[in-house]
């Protein structure tokens, strides 16, 4: 499995190219192109093992779905009788970040999903009320395992090493290594807290990644929305 | 003649020197800035002289603006900057008496030496949603088209297939249908719907951005539109 990333970090786009029996797991409607000999399967969307696991998987992309516009499904990506190419770009405007997963887990964004090789394990975890992300992070992915990986965001995209802590604006996660810890925290007041998902930062401790992006869309939104006619 | 393209691929604008009676033609509104002695002339016929209303009419089906501008330099050199009204990318593509094939958005501007007219997707690109219109520009001299996101260039030999919300421009010399992606299951669920499937060799730009995936995805977060 091969991969170029170009159009960095505005429009950025993966070009993954698979050797006959290997297979790429896409984000429904994020393929733009590929080579004439890519079957496509559609299956609802994780890995997760288990009718519980699956289940959480379906009511999670339901979820996201409902709330962030992402698709139920997945698509595997798989060359019939010789190499095949696939490209793959996110809706928005931003960046892309390829990551070989070896050992250790790595949390995801649901919304920042892109791709996988399918012998990553990707769980959907319930965060619970610790990880109110912007709003719309009530799930975050887990990756299990070793493989592929690849993740969009909103906007250019930064790698921090965090050692010791760091703050960062709950909308402006992307990933984190799980060997970080976090705990989400109110900057504002109780209200503002609680009625409007925003002004929440997060505290992550520890020692490991952390992948952030430099915009937001609901920032961007709150944004444009006052501008629209009545 | 003298175009250069600045500001790739984000906020590509093209800046295009005419010498003393050039002429340029634009999409109605890409214009940017101008030198004081450029005359516009705003016209509903298609430019390079063929064409008429019937053919304008086709291009407003296709998206595209009833008016085209027509800049010229007039008793001495002058410059245009034109732009696209969304963010992204432009490319210039030379025409030597052969035919280029651009998706009606992406016309940005062209030669007086190229002709325009409406050609269009099928009745099955039509029925499936998807509305492809295509802009043919033939003749002589320089075009220029631009895309929502990058454009990519793809060397088709033998077959590629595209999700048709990325087709920018593609020479003649290709081929192309539009199909279902895979079985029904996957052509209903598989969020990729109808696909253009490309045969021959030949030039392909794409757009690394798909307009109606970007509109749903941000038009979720947005308040219902009034009736």
């Amino acid at each position: 499995m091969k991969n170029e990333i170009r159009y960095a970090p505005a429009f950025s786009m993966a070009e993954i190219s698979l050797a006959e029996g290997e297979a790429v797991v896409v984000e429904s409607g994020s393929m733009v192109g590929m080579s004439d000999n890519m079957q496509i399967k559609t299956s609802i969307g994780g890995t997760n093992r288990g009718l519980f696991g699956k289940l959480l998987a379906f009511l999670a992309a339901l979820i996201r779905k409902v709330f962030g516009g992402e698709s139920i499904f997945m698509n595997t990506y798989t060359p019939k009788g010789g190499p095949g190419r696939v490209l793959v770009a996110p809706a928005l405007a931003g960046d892309i970040v390829h990551k070989k997963v070896e050992g250790g887990s790595l949390y995801v964004q649901a919304t920042a999903y892109l791709a996988s090789s399918p012998d990553l394990t990707i769980k959907t975890k319930w965060m619970g009320l610790k990880s109110l992300f912007g709003g719309e992070g009530l799930f975050l992915l887990r990756t299990e395992g070793s493989g592929e990986l690849w993740f969009n965001c909103c906007g250019a995209i930064k790698e921090i090493e965090v050692d010791g802590e760091y703050t960062v604006d709950t909308g402006h996660i992307v990933a984190f290594e799980d060997t970080l810890d976090f705990k989400v925290k109110a900057v504002g007041g109780l209200k503002s807290t609680l009625m409007s998902g925003e002004g929440l930062v997060t505290r992550f401790s520890g020692k490991g990644k952390l992948w952030i992006q430099s915009h937001n869309l609901s920032s961007m939104i709150s944004w444009v929305i006052p501008m629209l006619p009545n | 003649m003298d175009i250069k393209i600045e500001h790739k691929p984000a906020f590509a604008a093209a800046v295009i020197k005419l010498a003393s009676g050039e002429q340029f033609a634009a999409e109605n509104g890409a214009m940017v800035s101008m030198s004081s002695n450029i005359r516009v002339e705003t016209s509903s016929k298609a430019i390079g002289g063929k064409g008429g209303l019937l053919k304008s009419v086709g291009r407003l089906l296709g998206g595209e603006s009833f008016f085209n501008n027509v800049f010229t330099a007039e008793g001495a050199a002058g410059e245009v900057v034109i732009a696209p009204s969304l963010i992204g990318d432009v490319e210039r593509y030379d025409l030597n008496n052969q035919a280029l094939v651009v998706q009606s958005r992406s016309w940005l501007g062209s030669g007086p030496g190229v002709g325009l007219e409406t050609t269009w997707g099928g009745m099955k690109s039509f029925f499936g949603g998807e509305g492809l219109f295509f802009l043919r520009l033939s003749g002589s001299g320089p075009v220029l088209f631009n895309a929502f996101g990058a454009i990519h260039l793809i060397e088709v030999d033998g077959k590629f297939v595209l999700d048709t919300g990325h087709i920018v421009a593609f020479e003649e010399s290709l081929n192309f249908k539009v199909k279902k992606v895979g079985g029904l299951f996957a052509t209903v669920f598989s969020g990729e719907g109808l696909v253009c499937e490309f045969e021959g060799k030949g030039k392909l730009w794409i757009q690394t951005r798909n307009p109606k995936e970007f509109g749903s995805y941000v038009g979720h977060k947005l308040p219902p539109r009034e009736q």
